[in-house]
């Protein structure tokens, strides 16, 4: 069981974001995808989700194309999880994580429903905020609200997009724990967005990196992560260190030319 | 105690308080079948209700109660309820708390048709009262078409729709005043009257033409209450990640919240405020559930507007004040108590 891109490109407009870009994942796995703004991330990651079909290439998902699906069927497949969320008419907590049944609703939500909502926000502890409204909690918050919707949703494939960005140093690593150990347990593939690559390294079982459209390297921390490939991709000197047998990468001043 | 019986017993509360609302509003109606020029006790009111039901002959002041106080105040709970109710719908495809039936431009094109009709005599049947509700009706309904038909081309999204319900309706306003502008004085006064939205025309005839829209509409979008849910507090990307086609949904819901809109308004004029702050109300009272939000705000627009037109009938008896502008003096004051007092994380 795995998840297979192939051959993917994508354009908007005229202009090419994504080109020919193929890649395989696991079941079980987390994977992390590295690259500097603007170099089509959150669009590679809207392509494999569907949201955005990509012009050319095929996703295979347990030996199916995803162009043979519903909407409603990719929605059971698929969880997105965005890099934030405002609503001008916030729901309670519970509420929001019933929202991921919507594909598995008709009309009405059944005991069965609410038991795997309430699954959900056990699972990422979130029960004290349950009915809060979700405008009050803070951003970190309201992430692990998005993510255990998605949980709810009981996806194969959860797609995240820097789950972590607007968040401190803690809740960053409780985040990206209560992931990876969902993604372990549920056996999910799971694709994270993410702009540290020590946390990456951290958590994550594979790494791409993205650079000028396509993938440039591909495979396990200690494999691809080395100063010249950072070099390449973010245009910055680094040192390399290792801890706990991972690379950690750690900023080198630039030499000022005054 | 557990967070599950907790919900459970949140929701047991919401459907109470729904029940008790509309328990009130019926109680509350036949009260104000009561008061008017004419006297009536709560006692005759009943009786005649009895009467009427088992097709007795009837007294002048029965008369007064069947053909003219009932099918009013029927048309009162019928024009809140749907103009609350399609105002709820509306401000949860476009996700924006600003928006109402009337938005999108229906109510002005709805005054245009009336004033055509009234000034010009165009339109079909004009000599009769019901040619001013069918032109009236028939270009809110145009409006619509037009702004769906031109926010389609560029993909239907909340801003589209909004902005280019906000163009027509400067559109219409403006063709409206060149009618004003070029009619005699008496049709003036009953072109601008119409705008007031009133409910002295009401009839029995209009009653079930009302109903009937309503009844055809209300299921068919209350089945959407979870789709309601997710467009209200979601991007439209994330909409679709969870199964629902946003734009679609946002079209099908929008011409039927369109279609009960303009059905209430041709019969009653512009009855405005109560779709864009019955909703408002409600979703401060009970939250953003569209499943008790929908059933919720349609009693809260419909007591608010039996409420309005009561006042409206004794406050300066026998002059009856229109519906239209007793409305947001009561809703006004209310609306911005509830928001002075009620939840911060709102908005």
């Amino acid at each position: 069981m795995s998840l297979q891109v192939r051959n993917l490109s994508f354009k908007y407009h005229r202009d090419n974001i994504l080109e020919n870009i193929s890649f395989d994942i696991e079941a079980g796995n987390l994977l992390g995808l590295l690259g500097p703004n603007g170099m089509g991330k959150s669009t590679l990651l809207k392509c494999i989700s569907h949201i955005l079909p990509p012009q050319s290439g095929n996703i295979i998902i347990f030996e199916k194309n995803l162009r043979s699906f519903s909407i409603k069927e990719k929605a059971k497949i698929i969880s997105y999880v965005p890099q934030s969320t405002y609503s001008s008419f916030p729901m309670s907590v519970v509420d929001t994580v019933l929202m991921g049944r919507i594909p598995y609703i008709n009309m009405k939500i059944t005991k069965n429903d609410k038991d795997k909502a309430f699954a959900a926000l056990e699972m990422l502890n979130l029960e004290d905020y349950a009915f809060k409204n979700i405008n009050e909690l803070s951003g970190g918050e309201r992430q692990q609200v998005i993510i255990a919707r998605s949980i709810a949703q009981e996806p194969s494939l959860l797609i995240l997009d820097e789950p972590t960005s607007n968040l401190d140093l803690k809740n960053q690593m409780d985040v990206l724990e209560k992931i990876k150990n969902i993604v372990k347990e549920k056996k999910l593939i799971a694709i994270i967005a993410i702009h540290d690559i020590n946390l990456a390294s951290m958590f994550c079982d594979k790494l791409l990196l993205l650079k000028d459209r396509t993938i440039i390297a591909e495979g396990q921390n200690k494999d691809i992560i080395n100063e010249n490939n950072i070099r390449q991709v973010y245009g910055v000197e680094t040192t390399i260190i290792k801890v706990d047998n991972r690379h950690h990468v750690v900023l080198k001043k630039k030499k000022t030319s005054t | 105690m557990d967070i599950r019986e907790q919900y459970d017993e949140q929701t047991n509360k919401k459907i109470k308080w729904i029940s008790l609302l509309f328990v009130f509003m019926i109680i509350l109606s036949i009260y104000t079948i009561t008061l008017g020029t004419a006297n009536i006790s709560v006692h005759e009111v009943l009786s005649a209700i009895r009467k009427i039901l088992t097709n007795s002959s009837l007294t002048v002041q029965e008369k007064i109660i069947l053909h003219l106080r009932i099918p009013r105040i029927l048309m009162a709970i019928l024009a809140g309820a749907g103009l609350s109710f399609a105002g709820t719908v509306m401000q949860a495809i476009t996700r924006n708390p600003l928006v109402s039936p009337f938005t999108i431009g229906i109510s002005s094109a709805a005054a245009f048709g009336a004033s055509l009709a009234i000034v010009f005599g165009l339109g079909i049947y004009t000599s009769t009262s019901f040619g001013i509700v069918l032109t009236a009706f028939f270009f809110s309904l145009l409006c619509a078409l037009l702004v769906y038909g031109i926010s389609n081309k560029i993909g239907l999204t909340p801003e589209t729709l909004i902005l280019t319900g906000i163009a027509l309706n400067y559109l219409f306003s403006a063709f409206t005043a060149t009618i004003h502008f070029f009619s005699q004085e008496h049709q003036l006064a009953s072109a601008v009257a119409w705008t007031f939205g009133s409910l002295n025309a009401s009839t029995w005839e209009h009653v079930v033409y009302v109903m009937v829209v309503i009844v055809i509409c209300f299921p068919l979008l209350y089945r959407q209450a979870w789709v309601f849910n997710a467009m209200a507090s979601n991007e439209d990307e994330l909409v679709q990640g969870l199964g629902i086609n946003p734009a679609k949904n946002r079209a099908v819901a929008g011409i039927l919240s369109v279609l009960v809109t303009a059905s209430i308004i041709s019969f009653t004029g512009v009855i405005g405020f109560v779709g864009l702050v019955a909703p408002h109300i409600s979703r401060l009272i009970i939250g953003s559930d569209h499943r008790f939000l929908l059933p919720f705000s349609t009693a809260v627009g419909g007591l608010l507007v039996v409420l309005a037109d009561t006042i409206g009938r004794v406050i300066l008896s026998p002059v009856i004040i229109p519906v239209g502008i007793v409305v947001s003096y009561l809703g006004v004051p209310l609306f911005i108590n509830l928001i002075i007092t009620r939840k911060k994380g709102y908005f």
